[in-house]
C-alpha cells in the first residue's frame, strides 16, 4: 500500500485555477441540488408537523361528539368516561355565529369553553377568559382589533318567541390567540361556556363537543379503538388530525413523488461530477501514469479516487445544510416568497427537516457518488499503464 | 544471473510485438537495446520494468519471476527495484524538483530524510543543487533531465531503465548523458539498460542486442 500523503495527491490534482474552479462549481451544483430537495421535503414535513401541532392546539388529542347533538355532562356521563379510562377532558358548546366589527361582519365558530381546562387539554396558551371573548390572531389583524376593543356577536336564538331572529351580544376582547392554522385564527372565537349557555337559554351542564388529552401520542389509535368499543354507541371519537386527514395523506404521497422527481436535479449534478472527474483524468493523466510508473499501485489509486469523491460528497452535504438554512430563512422571511396562508391552510409555513430526511437525501447522493466511483475504476482498470504512458509521453 | 528473460512474447490483439525474446544480464552490467522504430524495443523495456505483463514467457530479476506478481507486488517492485529515465523527462509541474525526486520515496513509504540527504549529494554531483527548490518550469531542459535521473536512482534501484534518454540531444550532450548514466549506475551498483535507435550510442555498452520485428537479430 502506498504511503504517498493524500496532500501530495491533492496538490497534483488541484494544481491550476481551472481544476479548482471546476471543483467549486461541481460542489456548488451538487449541494444546491441537495438543498433544493431538502427544502422541498422540509416544506412538506413542515406543513404536516405544523398542521398536526396546530390541530392538536384546537382539538386536544382526541375529539368527541355525541350522535344526539347536545349531551348532558352529568354524573352518568362522568362515570362512563371515568370507567373507560378517560381522565383528562373538557366539554364545550360550539355554535356558528357572526362577529360584527363596525360595519363589517364575519362568520365565526363560537366556542363556549371552560378556559382553564380547555387551555390544559389543548395546550393552547391564552389570556384568562373573563367576561369577554378571545379571538384569533388573523381575525384581530384583519379587523385591526386589540385587547379591550368592543365587538358584537350575533347568534341564532333558540327561543320560539324570537322567531329565529338573532341575539346580539356586546363583548370586550380579553385576549388574542394563535392556533397556527389560518382559518382557525380567522374564525374561532372563545367565550365562557356558562355565559354562552345562558345567552342561548340552555341549562348549565350540557355540551355538544369534547376534547380529550391522552398520556402518550403513540397510543392514540389504541385509545381510539378502546373508546369506540366502550362508548361508540353514544359518541363518535376522532383523532385531532381527522379534519385534515385527506390533505395529510395527499401531502405524504406528494412528498414521496416530488422527492423522486427531484432526483432528476441530482442526476444533473451527478453528471457535473462525472464531467469534473473526466476533466481531471484527462488533464492530469500524465501525472497519474507517472505516479503509477513510480510505484503507486492501482488499489491506492482507487482508494484515492474514492477519497476525492467522498470528500466532494461530504463538502457538498455540509454546504447543502447551510444552503437549506439560507433558503428556509428566505422562504419564511422574504415577503414575496412567503406562502399564502389562506391557500395553504397554515398561517405560515416552516421548513422542518428531520434526521431521516437528511439520511435519505444524503444517502441517495452517496449511492450516486459510489456508482460514479465504480464506473471510474472500471474505466481505469481497462486502460493499461503502458497504454497510458505511451499515449501521454508520445 | 541478475536478469533473465525466457521465451518472451507480447501481443496487442492480433498484432505480435515480441516473438520469443531470450536474454540475460549480469548484475552491474549495462545493455543497449537497439532497433528501428516499431521493432518492439520499448515494449521489451516496459516488460522488464514491470509496467506491463507479457502474453507469454518469464522474466526473472534477482531471482524473482515478475510475470507472476500481482499489481500491488509489481508496484512495490517497480518502486523499490526499478529506476526509469524517460525520453521526455516528465516532472510533475505542481511540485518542486526536490518533491519530484522524493516522490518514489513517499510512494514507497520510506523515510524521506535519509533519501533527502542522499539526493542533496547527488544534486551537488550533477550540478543541480540550486534547482531543488525550484519548479520544473523554472529550470532548463538539461537540468530537468538530471533531476529526472536523480529521481530514478533516488532509492538505489537494482535496475536502471532508460527509454531513448538521448533522443533529443546532439552528439556532445549524448555522450555527457551516457557518461552520467553509467556513472550513477556504477555508483549504486545498478544494472543499466538503455533503449536507443542510435547505433553509435549502443557501441559504448558492455552488451548490445538488436531487435527487428519483435525478434533479437544480433
Amino acid at each position: 500500500m502506498s504511503k504517498l500523503p493524500l496532500g501530495s495527491l491533492f496538490k497534483i490534482l488541484f494544481e491550476g485555477k481551472s481544476s479548482r474552479r471546476f471543483l467549486i462549481g461541481t460542489i456548488s451544483g451538487f449541494s444546491f441540488s441537495m438543498a433544493i430537495i431538502l427544502c422541498t421535503i422540509g416544506l412538506m414535513d413542515g406543513f404536516e408537523i405544523s398542521l398536526k401541532k396546530a390541530l392538536s392546539h384546537s382539538n386536544g388529542d382526541i375529539k368527541f361528539a355525541s350522535s344526539q347533538g347536545y349531551f348532558p355532562v352529568d354524573d352518568s356521563f362522568k362515570t362512563s368516561f371515568s370507567e373507560t379510562g378517560i381522565k383528562n377532558y373538557t366539554t364545550l358548546v360550539q355554535i356558528e355565529s357572526f362577529a360584527i366589527v363596525g360595519e363589517q361582519s364575519r362568520g365565526v365558530l363560537l366556542k363556549g369553553i371552560n378556559a382553564a381546562k380547555y387551555s390544559e387539554i389543548t395546550r393552547l396558551d391564552f389570556n384568562p377568559l373573563q367576561e369577554g371573548i378571545i379571538i384569533g390572531e388573523v381575525f384581530a389583524k384583519k379587523h385591526n382589533l386589540n385587547i379591550g376593543d368592543p365587538l358584537t356577536l350575533a347568534i341564532a336564538s333558540n327561543k320560539s318567541r324570537n322567531q329565529g331572529g338573532a341575539i346580539l351580544i356586546d363583548v370586550i376582547i380579553d385576549g388574542v390567540v394563535k392556533h397556527g392554522i389560518y382559518e382557525k385564527d380567522l374564525r374561532f372565537i372563545y367565550i365562557d361556556k356558562n355565559k354562552l349557555l345562558k345567552q342561548l337559554g340552555y341549562k348549565k351542564g350540557i355540551a355538544n363537543v369534547g376534547y380529550i388529552k391522552i398520556d402518550s401520542f403513540k397510543n392514540i389509535n389504541l385509545e381510539l379503538d378502546k373508546y369506540e368499543q366502550l362508548l361508540g354507541d353514544n359518541f363518535r371519537f376522532e383523532p385531532y388530525w381527522s379534519e385534515f386527514e385527506v390533505l395529510l395523506d395527499a401531502v405524504e404521497i406528494e412528498k414521496f413523488t416530488i422527492t423522486l422527481i427531484l432526483q432528476l436535479i441530482v442526476i444533473v449534478a451527478v453528471l457535473n461530477i462525472i464531467a469534473f472527474i473526466v476533466y481531471l483524468s484527462e488533464t492530469k493523466s500524465q501525472d497519474f501514469f507517472m505516479l503509477r510508473a513510480l510505484g503507486l499501485n492501482l488499489k491506492s489509486f482507487q482508494k484515492f479516487w474514492f477519497y476525492i469523491l467522498f470528500l466532494i460528497w461530504l463538502v457538498s452535504c455540509f454546504s447543502a445544510v447551510i444552503l437549506k438554512y439560507f433558503f428556509a430563512y428566505l422562504i419564511t422571511n422574504l415577503p414575496f416568497l412567503k406562502i399564502p396562508g389562506d391557500i395553504y391552510v397554515m398561517s405560515e409555513l416552516e421548513v422542518i427537516v428531520d434526521s431521516i430526511d437528511y439520511i435519505y437525501v444524503f444517502g441517495i447522493s452517496l449511492v450516486w457518488i459510489t456508482l460514479i466511483g465504480f464506473i471510474m475504476i472500471k474505466r481505469m482498470k481497462n486502460k493499461s499503464l503502458v497504454e497510458g504512458l505511451r499515449q501521454e509521453f508520445s | 544471473m541478475f536478469l533473465e528473460v525466457k521465451n518472451l512474447y507480447k501481443s496487442y490483439g492480433e498484432t505480435n510485438i515480441l516473438k520469443g525474446i531470450d536474454l540475460s544480464l549480469d548484475e552491474g552490467k549495462d545493455l543497449a537495446i537497439v532497433g528501428p522504430s516499431g521493432s518492439g524495443k520499448s515494449t521489451l523495456l516496459y516488460l522488464l520494468g514491470a509496467l506491463d505483463k507479457p502474453s507469454k514467457g518469464e522474466i526473472y530479476i534477482a531471482g524473482k519471476d515478475i510475470t507472476k506478481m500481482s499489481d500491488t507486488e509489481l508496484s512495490k517492485f517497480r518502486n523499490e527495484s526499478i529506476g526509469f529515465v524517460f525520453q521526455f523527462h516528465f516532472l510533475l509541474p505542481s511540485m518542486t524538483c526536490l518533491d519530484n525526486i522524493l516522490l518514489p520515496a513517499k510512494i514507497g513509504g520510506f523515510k524521506t530524510k535519509k533519501v533527502k540527504d542522499r539526493v542533496q549529494g547527488l544534486a551537488e554531483k550533477l550540478n543541480v543543487a540550486h534547482c531543488l527548490k525550484k519548479y520544473p518550469f523554472e529550470i532548463s531542459g538539461g537540468e530537468q533531465q538530471r533531476i529526472n535521473i536523480i529521481r530514478a536512482i533516488s532509492l538505489n534501484p537494482k535496475l536502471l531503465l532508460c527509454d531513448e534518454p538521448t533522443g533529443n540531444l546532439d552528439s556532445k550532450n549524448t555522450q555527457n548523458v551516457l557518461n552520467l548514466l553509467r556513472s550513477v549506475a556504477g555508483d549504486i551498483d545498478s544494472s543499466l539498460i538503455v533503449v536507443t535507435h542510435d547505433v553509435a550510442v549502443s557501441d559504448s555498452f558492455h552488451e548490445k542486442i538488436t531487435i527487428e520485428d519483435g525478434q533479437i537479430i544480433s
